[in-house]
């Protein structure tokens, strides 16, 4: 079976300054990939390269294409701040958006915004905007605004950023789920844990572990090598 | 009330526009005093003032280039920050769920819509990124006249348009990603 994701030989550079040296991956159907790597280790960066928002060195298939950046209903990316992906004056107007602009016809895509909201525990919101929203809720209205298109992969950029223990608690219930590919980049390890079976670590933009979430984030030296701890 | 809303901003609408074009300046003062009057109901709290510092900022600007490029200054800073008020406060009171009931999508109006939902969503987060870094140099600077005052501010404006520029780029990136910015 192809790799949902394969990654190779991947560099990038801001301006004159490295970012990524040579990253190799791939994921397969149905596995919950994290990447975990200190600040500004490159963890966005291969993020952003995936959904093809960065155009770096060496070669990325997603789902068999290479990405360009634009629309694609089988990617749903959550962004870390919600306020980047979420602006209409109803949190349903938000979801119903780009099945719409897809063609679908409004109730169609109204009950199936309905649904994702009910399902992420946001019934209740979908007449708010979220900017009146708390964080916890803003960050599941984002996860509610990917999943609306029912992508086949999950891209997930420090969801847990800024959220209190309690949100945190719901998106990891959340996640488990959801019954698809994820990937998901992020220094809380705990969270880590919790939402994926396998870990890459990041060092400088260079993997330097890739193995089962138990084993590598038990590995004290290699979190310190990766100031993860 | 949402009639009145509607009408409300559109007066202001053509405020903004009137503004943009009258060189009489009584008019242009009318403009300002009813933009203000409607400010004073449509936003509220001291950080809704806070957020006319870079408009004002940059109309200063603005004066003090043409007094010293041709030794007088024209009346296009006063309309910038008219128009800017108006249109704010248009924003503001706008029934923007109404709007968008109302413009569906293929409509004529369905693209006008999304992209003023777009350009209020970023005037927001341009208020926010402001009230934020303003608020930051506040902390950092006790008399707010006093030594290095100045410099603060100058680089807390800096602070404001690179931080705007980020969110500016990811909020592109994120509705690109969406289908929305093609």
């Amino acid at each position: 079976m192809n790799p949902v994701v394969e990654v190779s030989g991947l560099s990038f550079a801001f301006d004159d300054v490295p970012v990524l040296h040579e990253v190799d991956f791939s994921v397969h159907a149905g596995e919950r990939v994290g990447i975990a790597g200190a600040n500004g280790a490159g963890k966005s960066t291969v993020l952003w390269c995936l959904l093809g928002l960065l155009k770096g060195k060496g070669q990325i298939r997603v789902l068999g294409r290479r990405p360009t950046g634009e629309g694609n209903t089988a990617i749903g990316a959550v962004f870390q701040n919600p306020e980047d992906q979420l602006f209409m004056p109803r949190l349903i107007d938000d979801l119903t958006l780009p099945l719409v602009n897809q063609g679908i016809p409004l109730a169609e895509a109204t009950s199936r915004a309905e649904a994702t909201l009910g399902s992420l525990g946001l019934g209740f919101a979908a007449g708010r905007p979220a900017a009146r929203l708390s964080l916890g809720e803003r960050k599941r209205a984002a996860l509610a605004a990917a999943l609306v298109t029912s992508p086949h992969l999950i891209v997930l950029d420090e969801p847990t950023a800024e959220l209190d223990g309690g949100s945190v608690r719901r998106l990891v219930e959340l996640l488990n789920r959801l019954p698809l590919t994820l990937i998901v980049a992020s220094h809380d390890l705990e969270f880590l844990q919790a939402v994926t079976s396998r870990v890459l670590i990041l060092v400088d933009g260079r993997i330097v572990a890739d193995g089962p979430g138990t084993t590598l984030l038990a590995d004290r030296a290699l979190l310190e090598r990766a100031g993860l701890i | 009330m949402i009639p009145l809303r509607y009408l409300t901003g559109g007066v202001l609408l053509g405020m903004a526009v009137v503004a943009s074009v009258t060189r009489e300046p009584a008019v242009l003062a009318a403009c300002l005093a009813v933009a203000l009057l409607v400010r004073r109901f449509a936003f509220h709290g001291r950080t809704a003032w806070l957020s006319l510092v870079p408009i004002v900022t940059f109309a200063a600007g603005l004066a003090l280039l043409e007094q010293l490029s041709r030794g007088a200054v024209s009346w296009l800073p006063a309309r910038t920050i008219v128009v800017f008020l108006s249109l704010t406060a248009a924003a503001r009171l706008w029934p923007w769920a109404d709007l968008l009931d109302r413009a569906r999508p293929g409509s004529v109006l369905w693209t006008p819509v999304l992209f003023a939902l777009v350009t209020h969503h970023f005037v927001g987060i341009l208020g926010t990124e402001t009230v934020r870094v303003l608020r930051a140099r506040s902390l950092r600077v006790s008399h707010r006249f006093g030594p290095g005052a100045f410099r603060a501010l100058s680089w807390a404006l800096v602070g404001i348009v690179m931080r705007c520029w980020v969110r500016a780029e990811r909020f592109y990136a994120a509705q690109r990603l969406r289908g929305l910015a093609t």
